[in-house]
């Protein structure tokens, strides 16, 4: 390891590596602070250049690293590798290029992912994967998470709109993935296969997004329903109704009553909130808002809200969009899963969750892309409880075997990370888990890339850490 | 050898044949090995046996079949509940299956709205080049559990694995459609009106530039643009696309409306290749605007019919005997092309030409799928 450093400090600056206690302490958990893991130091690439060049170190003297940007993930997916070193990719922030004609942009892997709508904004253009922390989580993350958001039902998850990537593999070889600056792609989608690879597979260091134009129109409607079940045959009335909105969203009551608390969203007081929004051409909109609003109808909402201004669409979404980090006022603690049930099983998956949640002991509020049948449960605990936290895993854990019994995934857009290590083999067979493994092998044979991650092995141990300091301060939220 | 089922699928995998080349509707000819002079080095491995929708719930927004299901049988069941496959297959009447459009990117003219077929395979069963028979990704919309195998497999052209079945995620169809061509356009005002459209906020369902030939002076272009949505509105909209391509054109003459069966038979055409001439092949290349230009104006492939969509992908009618010249101008303009079909012309010794992609990532993919080379690799 002595070789390593030394190698290191020719490489970089010293100001590019940390080692001391006080400077690592910060990047010992991720999003996910029940799991926490010192590493043996934090090298913050200046360039593409370094990063690669890192690596190749990194792959010659056999250290595990995890890339990280601004450490948002939910599964614990840029928690420290132990004896292994953490690559911090804020600096790597630049925007290459918005080509307005080309519809595309090229980012660093530290760029943010708002800066990118907002850099596109001027030229009618925007990035459309919408995780809720898209105000600081990187790039770099979405892509190795293949990061989803409320508007994934239309428009697709981080994925669908990468075009190309230059990586880094774990060996320290760089190669290009997708069909450069072209949508399509000859040849098998091996940008498809990286996105979404936890780390594992190496490091994006340049990555081609696809931009789409900026809704025309945007039409928002809440309904209030005086049950769940109420709320979630809405959904699927409105899906069978030939309507694809661009979002719906469903929050329960526990939710609704801690954002009203928190953001004062002047919701309804019911049992179940559904949000549904169309966005594109204005005249397409117009036609399908006024469809959709027979549906609703029909479907004997309590109270039904329109937005007729940004600023009302604004005041429907800042409930929805607070509510994770106002059910975090409800409780000190909080897990929040991110399981995915077909969407005609929505309403049993509710009713077993709350069936979990009172045998359990412990409250669990609802708040979830219905659209696409993603699940977000927030599990409330208290971690200085002696067992609490133990136990609130073990409902989670029962709340995802639940998902898969209802033939759906155990994450829909956190990934796997290390939270969900253990589900993996109910969720794949074991044959299935060894054709990856023996990719990862393939790929990584010196199993350096972010190594414990995704694929089943030890799980690292819980430990009680309390909230994020971010999401004490509001910056970002579970879901 | 004709399957009869996946066991029998596993057993000549692990078995020690040749090569193994798998088919089913054998739309992509040009793929296939079956009329080669010389197959003695490939066992050709027929799975049109595997067919039938396993799963369809339309409330789900999925469809799981087998992978030699006809494409059409998977669009006839979703059309009776008015949803559809986005990314628009092409050869479907010629008889494309599920396995050969995911292997070969088969995407047409309408993955301009919504994306391609990588975008719309949520879930695959295969055959490893160990024999193994798995399951990779889910039959959710949504899902980010493990590698994404699934679009792994979108282009492989059965050189990873054998396909046995495939979840997609599917849309509610647009109830109606109308689309505007624009005539008599020459190539600087074509990349004008390209350039302008993917710029205004009307959702276009497709946008394609078809080569017209005009005797001896050259070529022309005639501009496509579909949209689609519910009656209401729609004349309406179709009225305010004529009139901005009215603008934009010498004569009025040179813009025309085309709706329900006009309109249908129009993207049929380009869907099914029927303009490729059948003694030629047919070869896409992905390509931006900006690309397609720049090749145009090296006449590259000035003599052929050919089709630019705004999807971002060249399709051109091109004799057997000018692949090789292709190949060399694509590889020194960094582009790659894939051919697509075959019609009665004789059988390419290629089926990938110019630049090729993936390179260490790849080979260490297919050490870990197919360690053995069980499936014959596309040349």
């Amino acid at each position: 390891m002595d070789e390593f450093f030394a190698d290191l400090d020719r490489l970089l600056h010293p100001d590019q590596v940390k080692r001391g206690k006080e400077q690592l302490i910060a990047y010992e958990s991720d999003a996910l602070t029940a799991f926490a893991q010192r590493p043996l130091a934090v090298i913050a690439p200046r360039s593409s250049e370094d990063l690669v060049e890192v690596v190749r170190l990194c792959a010659r003297h056999g250290v595990p690293y995890v890339a990280r940007g601004s450490g948002t993930s939910l599964s614990g997916g840029s928690l420290p590798v132990a004896e292994g070193v953490v690559i911090a990719l804020n600096r790597l922030r630049r925007i290459v290029e918005i080509d307005a004609e080309r519809r595309l942009a090229v980012v660093e892997p530290g760029v943010v992912n708002q800066w990118v709508s907002d850099a596109a904004r001027d030229v009618g253009l925007y990035y459309a994967p919408d995780p809720s922390s898209q105000s600081v989580c990187t790039l770099g993350g979405n892509v190795a998470f293949n990061s989803g958001g409320a508007h994934c039902l239309k428009t697709g998850m981080t994925s669908n709109h990468v075009v190309g990537l230059k990586v880094v593999l774990p060996d320290g070889e760089t190669t290009e993935l997708g069909g450069g600056d072209s949508l399509e792609h000859v040849g098998p989608d091996l940008a498809g296969l990286f996105v979404g690879s936890e780390g594992l597979f190496g490091i994006a260091y340049e990555i081609t997004l696809r931009l789409l134009p900026l809704p025309e129109s945007t039409y928002t409607l809440l309904a209030a329903y005086d049950s769940l079940e109420s709320a979630g045959d809405a959904v699927a009335q409105v899906v069978s109704s030939g309507l694809l909105p661009a979002a719906m969203e469903i929050m329960d009551r526990l939710a609704i009553e801690a954002a009203e608390a928190a953001v004062q969203a002047g919701y309804p007081d019911q049992a179940a909130l559904l949000i549904v929004e169309l966005d594109g051409e204005a005249a397409l909109v117009d036609a399908e808002s006024e469809m959709l609003a027979q549906v609703i109808e029909r479907t004997k909402p309590v109270e039904t809200r329109l937005a007729a201004s940004p600023a009302e669409r604004a005041t429907i979404w800042k409930g929805r969009k607070g509510a994770f980090s106002a059910v975090g006022r409800l409780s000190p603690d909080y897990i929040v899963q991110d399981g995915v049930v077909p969407r005609l099983r929505l309403g049993e998956a509710l009713s077993k969750i709350e069936q979990f949640s009172k045998e359990d002991g412990l409250r669990v509020a609802n708040v979830f892309h219905a659209g696409d049948g993603n699940l977000h449960p927030l599990i409330l605990y208290d971690g200085r409880n002696e067992g609490e936290l133990e136990r609130a895993e073990a409902l989670a854990g029962r709340i995802l075997r639940l998902c898969l019994e209802l033939g759906g995934s155990i994450t829909g857009e956190h990934g796997v990370g290390v939270e969900k290590l253990a589900y993996m083999s109910e969720m794949f067979a074991a044959e299935d888990l060894a054709v990856m493994d023996r990719l990862k092998a393939a790929v990584d044979p010196g199993g350096v890339a972010n190594p414990g991650k995704m694929l089943p092995g030890e799980a690292p141990a819980l430990s009680h850490q309390g909230i994020h300091p971010l999401e004490a301060a509001g910056v970002i939220s579970r879901e | 050898m004709k399957i009869r089922d996946t066991k029998d699928l596993c057993e000549l995998v692990r078995g020690d044949s040749a090569p193994i080349f798998v088919h089913a509707g054998g739309t992509k000819s040009v793929l296939d090995v079956r009329d080669a002079s010389d197959v003695s080095g490939i066992e050709l491995c027929d799975i049109s046996v595997l067919t039938g929708i396993a799963e369809y719930e339309p409330s789900e927004y999925t469809m799981t079949a087998a992978a030699g299901t006809p494409i059409a049988e998977l669009q006839s069941a979703l059309r009776e509940h008015g949803q559809y496959l986005p990314f628009d297959p092409l050869l479907v009447e010629a008889g494309a299956t599920v396995g050969g459009t995911v292997a070969s990117n088969a995407a047409g003219p309408g993955r301009l709205r919504h994306g391609g077929v990588r975008d719309f395979v949520l879930g695959i069963r295969f055959v490893d080049g160990l024999g193994h028979l798995g399951t990779q990704g889910a039959k959710v919309v949504k899902n980010a559990a493990g590698f994404d195998f699934s679009k792994l497999m979108v282009g492989s052209l059965g050189s990873l694995g054998c396909l046995t079945e495939v979840t997609f995620k599917v849309f509610p169809k647009p109830p109606n459609y109308r689309t505007v061509l624009v005539h008599q356009l020459d190539l600087r005002a074509s990349e004008a009106l390209l350039h302008s459209l993917l710029r205004t906020r009307t959702e276009l369902l497709a946008v394609d530039l078809h080569s017209v030939e005009i005797g001896s002076s050259g070529r022309q272009w005639t501009l496509a643009i579909q949209i689609g949505g519910p009656d209401a509105g729609l004349d309406e909209r179709a009225a305010n696309l004529r009139s901005w391509a009215r603008a934009r054109t010498v004569s009025d003459h040179d813009v025309e409306l085309l709706a329900d069966t006009a309109d249908a038979a129009f993207w049929n055409r380009t869907r099914e290749l029927n303009w490729v001439d059948t003694r030629r092949v047919a070869l896409k290349v992905p390509m931006t605007i900006p690309r397609f230009v720049e090749l145009e104006k090296m006449s590259v492939f000035s003599e052929f019919d050919r089709v630019f969509s705004a999807t971002q992908q060249l399709l051109v009618s091109l004799p057997l005997g000018e692949t090789e010249r292709v190949d060399e101008a694509l590889m020194q303009l960094g582009l790659t092309g894939q051919l697509m079909r075959r019609g009665s012309a004789r059988k390419s010794a290629r089926v990938i030409l110019g630049q090729r992609h993936g390179g260490m990532l790849l080979d260490r993919v297919r050490q870990a799928l197919d360690p053995n080379s069980r499936f014959v690799q596309p040349c």
